[in-house]
């Protein structure tokens, strides 16, 4: 930088031998002046910060606790049986294609009211094999129940149904059958084998469930094992399809 | 671009904006301040030093800060202030125990020839040996002018000394570098 002339003038004044406006020849190290404004604020923001909670805080803060002692006793509990498998990361090493949880799933057919949309019409290859299983297990406890078979047991909701089918192989040729039986040829199946016939319970698909069927899972499945895919077949062949409504 | 002084100032007054105006404040003075201390304290780590204290001071004193003088007046004061008493505590800690100017300044000079760009031959170089070997205060007031080019009455206010004062200590300096370089030629 150029000295102001006045500066010039007085040192050559005082001093001719000394030229004015050598520039400092130090250095700073490099990036020094964008980094030092943060460095400070880093240093004085704390103390402004301590009379700030942040939001949300306190409304969050029993929940985080809870999960954070849970998590603690869970690893306490594995360090204890295997410590070595209390290392491991507790990451999922499986693939989820991207946008799977934010796609929305279809709407459970059991809302959907008047039991007059086909089966065939819904998209959803797990709502058909929830279905298929419902049949399945329908016509098998009606099966049983043909049997003699008069074992109480709690009651079965459709999550527990479905759940039941998620063990359940369906045979594929009782998976194409099924794909055109409709839904109010389920619920008149669900009648059939539970020994009513009221045809409200047809039309009300929140009545689709097992609650009339007391049955016990235990029971029931040691029945199912004396049932082979063919004579599922044979009965769900008994059943009218939504072709002959 | 930089925010006048008044603006930084009232925004520092309110609370939401003080951390940003903070930012501001050192942004704006920072390089001025550091070389101002470097060549006080001549090593980049104590000029660090120096600088963190001089700005923890402002983020707890500007808030009382009056607008009777300039912000960056009140900096400089600051800067020279800590830059002194960090000189002072560091000559206290060396093992020569000796108080007087010159053997602090002995001490300086090693510190400007370990800089691993130090040079000589170059007559910049031999400026900062030269103004080492002045007293303190001389050292402070030929800084300020020479290199920040201040004004005596700005000098005077900032350091309480008369612009007189000021003047005749700078002359004094000025012969006394310009002896120690022609010696040094």
């Amino acid at each position: 930088m150029k000295p102001s002339a006045d500066i010039q003038q007085e040192l050559s004044t005082v001093a001719p031998a000394l030229p004015a406006g050598l520039p400092t020849p130090y250095r700073a190290p490099e990036g020094y002046f964008d980094s030092f404004a943060v460095q400070m604020l880093e240093q004085v923001a704390p103390m402004a910060a301590n009379a700030r909670v942040p939001e949300g805080y306190f409304e969050s803060f029993a929940d985080t606790m809870l999960a954070k002692v849970r998590q603690a006793e869970a690893t306490a509990e594995l360090t204890e049986v295997a410590p070595t498998l209390a290392g491991i990361g507790r990451q999922m090493p499986y693939y989820v294609p991207a946008g799977y949880f934010e796609q929305s799933l279809p709407q459970p057919w059991l809302e959907q009211g008047t039991g007059t949309a086909p089966v065939r019409g819904l998209g959803s290859r797990r709502w058909f094999q929830i279905a298929a299983a419902v049949v399945v297990l329908l016509a098998a406890a009606g099966i049983w129940r043909m049997a003699g078979n008069t074992t109480t047991s709690p009651d079965y909701s459709q999550p527990e149904l479905a759940a039941v089918a998620d063990t359940l192989p369906i045979p594929t040729d009782i998976s194409n059958q099924l794909a055109a039986v409709d839904l109010s040829t389920l619920n008149e199946a669900y009648a059939d084998a539970a020994g009513t016939t009221s045809s409200n319970d047809a039309a009300n698909a929140d009545n689709l469930n097992a609650e009339s069927l007391m049955i016990s899972t235990d029971n029931f499945e040691a029945a199912l094992q004396n049932f082979s895919a063919d004579d599922l077949q044979e009965h769900l062949s008994n059943l009218p399809s939504s072709d002959t409504e | 671009m930089h925010l006048d002084d008044s603006t930084l100032l009232a925004q520092f007054a309110d609370p939401s904006l003080r951390e940003k105006a903070y930012t501001a404040i050192i942004r704006k003075y920072q390089e001025k301040l550091y070389w101002h201390i470097r060549r006080m304290v001549v090593e980049h780590e104590d000029a660090n030093d120096v600088m963190q204290n001089v700005f923890l001071k402002v983020w707890n004193a500007l808030a009382n800060f009056r607008e009777d003088s300039q912000l960056y007046t009140w900096l400089y004061r600051i800067a020279t202030n800590e830059s002194i008493s960090f000189l002072e505590q560091k000559k206290r800690k060396t093992a020569a125990v000796s108080l007087d100017d010159e053997d602090r300044s002995i001490n300086l000079e090693q510190s400007i020839r370990a800089d691993r760009h130090f040079d000589a031959n170059k007559l910049e170089w031999k400026l900062q040996l030269a103004i080492n070997q002045l007293p303190e205060k001389q050292r402070l007031v030929f800084n300020l002018r020479y290199y920040d080019e201040m004004p005596y009455d700005e000098m005077s206010k900032m350091l309480g000394t008369s612009a007189g004062a000021l003047k005749a200590s700078y002359h004094h300096a000025a012969k006394k570098i310009e002896d120690y370089i022609l010696k040094n030629a």
